[in-house]
């Protein structure tokens, strides 16, 4: 059973996926076993993309269809105790509602092992914050697509080093008019033009091959 | 310092068929940063004709090299486009504070069922459809708006002459592409484009052929022939080059060919990187369309690929105008200008709009450019 599952994932069959998924919750299998499966099918559209098989517009889909399923089921994105390589925490800044680019990161992040953190748009500094003290990860990311937002990105990170959490943490950007004249204005770490760059960051940050 | 020997629209048309001009066109997209420019709050801007024109006067008059407008605020001014706008739009002085940047908020307005209005209806019903779900606005309220709203685009455009400039372009509209993925969501119309390719380039097919009907009626009425063509999601950072191949290319040369046919040049509005899609645009007929981007596609590439086939508009980058220095911009417009403007070709502007932020010194530098590296006589 579960290999179909997983094919289903991996190749964005969604009506294979949800038949699927349907049966296996009438057969009485545990919602984590299901929500792992996806997850693994995840994992192989994460390698798709990195091989320039899928490009973002499969990504997107991908994590439109594992939502309906998990939906399914009564599970969500971040379900399930599976290992990942570290923690994500990533929102769009606050005065900013834009949330293509930040939905983008997020899902390929989470395709590529990483435990996602998503705030949500239009994010406080004091949500931040209260998210790195909470979750402890690794990375941050903080998107926008407006030029307004990018003095918000700079408080943000500021009040995050004077509220003592930037020591081993490192801090992303991205969005449509980012680029590393902005990281450079904001002290952020790294610019990233691309998903797959928050990707190759994070896992050098951490180690993973 | 020379002078300009060419008239303003004697120039984009040269620049457009890569001739030789004067000096390069100037054609910087300023909508907000004009309010931010004349002192004004953004709500004023957004929301008041008079008030808005008068403050890219303004910018016109600090700018005299300002010569070609490419103009935006008939679409984007607050009365109307929140009963018309192709966007769910949240605006300064009403749902934002009163000098915040307008946003647009993209979700599904339209249902995949509803594609059925564009092949069984037209454009038009369906139009008439999101304006309901998206704005909430009533079928009198629309139609009450849409003349009210061309008569903002004539003024715009008369504006534009008066002010000595040409209108890079005097109409405005999308790709098929750009109107189904805006009205149903980028996420939607990519399962669309996954689920349900040969509907989907039937509705999209319909489009094009509507907004190239549309647009050539439009530009009866304005008199200059001159398209601005929106197209976002059609590149290669989102779709693989095989979907373009086949569903994206055909469609593309299907607007470009039928716009040509009415006799209408397409300015391509390509925001979102296209760099690997730059060889296909090859095939698109020479010197009868122009490519405009907004920094995240390789504009020196572009140059390299397309220099010798089509004018290249741009590219100016959005963070360096707000948070650069005057020296950046300037190194960065000299080797645009030396490059891109190499034989001709290249329409001087900023990538996508000015930013509202903009530095105002570095704005200057921006203008400043245009006669320390853009003359050629």
């Amino acid at each position: 059973m579960s290999q179909t599952l997983i094919n289903a994932m991996a190749d964005l069959d969604e009506s294979v996926l949800v038949a699927e998924v349907n049966a296996l919750k009438t057969q009485g299998v545990p919602a984590l076993e299901i929500i792992q499966k996806l997850q693994e099918g995840m994992n192989i559209v994460g390698k798709r993309y990195e091989e320039k098989e899928y490009y973002l517009s499969e990504l997107i889909m991908s994590a439109e269809i594992f939502k309906e399923a998990a939906a399914l089921i009564g599970g969500d994105l971040a379900a399930g105790d599976a290992p990942s390589h570290g923690t994500f925490v990533m929102g769009t800044i606050y005065g900013d509602i834009h949330d293509i680019g930040k939905n983008i990161v997020t899902t390929v992040m989470s395709c590529n092992g990483f435990r996602v953190i998503d705030l949500g748009v239009d994010v406080s500094t004091a949500a931040y914050i209260e998210a790195i003290k909470e979750h402890k990860p690794q990375v941050v990311g903080i998107s926008c697509l407006l030029t307004t937002a990018f003095d918000g990105m700079k408080e943000c990170i500021s009040s995050i080093e004077a509220a003592g959490l930037r020591d081993g943490l490192k801090i992303l950007i991205g969005g449509g008019p980012c680029d590393q004249t902005t990281a450079d204005y904001v002290g952020a770490d790294a610019y990233c033009k691309t998903a797959q760059d928050s990707v190759e960051y994070s896992k050098k940050l951490m180690g993973v091959k | 310092m020379t002078k300009d020997v060419m008239t303003p629209e004697e120039r984009i048309q040269a620049a457009i068929n890569l001739e030789p001009v004067d000096r390069v066109v100037c054609a910087p997209m300023i909508d907000q940063y004009a309010g931010q420019f004349a002192g004004m709050l953004n709500k004023d801007f957004m929301h008041d004709w008079e008030k808005c024109m008068g403050a890219i006067d303004k910018v016109k008059e600090a700018y005299p090299i300002w010569d070609s407008n490419p103009f935006i605020m008939c679409e984007r001014i607050a009365p109307y486009m929140q009963i018309i706008g192709l966007m769910r739009t949240k605006m300064p002085g009403t749902e934002l504070e009163d000098n915040a940047s307008f946003q647009m908020h993209e979700f599904e307005a339209m249902t995949r069922e509803d594609l059925d209005i564009i092949l069984n209806e037209g454009l038009f019903p369906y139009i008439i459809k999101f304006c309901q779900v998206s704005h909430g606005s009533t079928v009198e309220q629309i139609m009450a708006a849409l003349p009210e709203k061309a008569k903002l685009h004539a003024d715009e455009v008369r504006r534009t002459l008066a002010r000595g400039q040409s209108p890079t372009w005097s109409i405005l509209g999308g790709s098929g592409p750009d109107v189904i993925s805006m009205t149903r969501s980028l996420e939607k119309y990519f399962r669309d484009v996954r689920q349900i390719p040969d509907k989907l380039y039937a509705v999209m097919e319909r489009v094009t052929d509507e907004m190239i009907a549309l647009l050539a009626a439009q530009a009866d009425q304005t008199g200059i022939r001159r398209a601005f063509i929106g197209d976002s999601r059609s590149s290669a950072q989102w779709l693989s080059l095989k979907v373009f191949e086949n569903m994206l290319l055909p469609l593309m040369k299907r607007l470009v060919n039928g716009l040509n046919e009415k006799n209408i040049i397409p300015i391509l509005h390509y925001d979102s990187d296209w760099t690997d899609n730059l060889e296909y645009l090859l095939q698109l007929p020479a010197k009868k369309f122009v490519l405009q981007l907004d920094g995240a596609t390789d504009i020196f590439k572009a140059k390299d690929v397309l220099g010798g086939h089509c004018a290249i508009m741009g590219d100016v980058h959005a963070s360096m105008l707000s948070v650069g220095s005057p020296d950046d911009v300037d190194a960065y417009a000299k080797k645009l200008i030396q490059y891109v403007g190499k034989g001709g070709g290249l329409i001087y502007s900023t990538g996508c709009c000015m930013p509202m932020n903009a530095k105002h010194e570095n704005v200057k530098a921006f203008f400043d450019a245009v006669d320390k590296y853009g003359r050629y006589n």
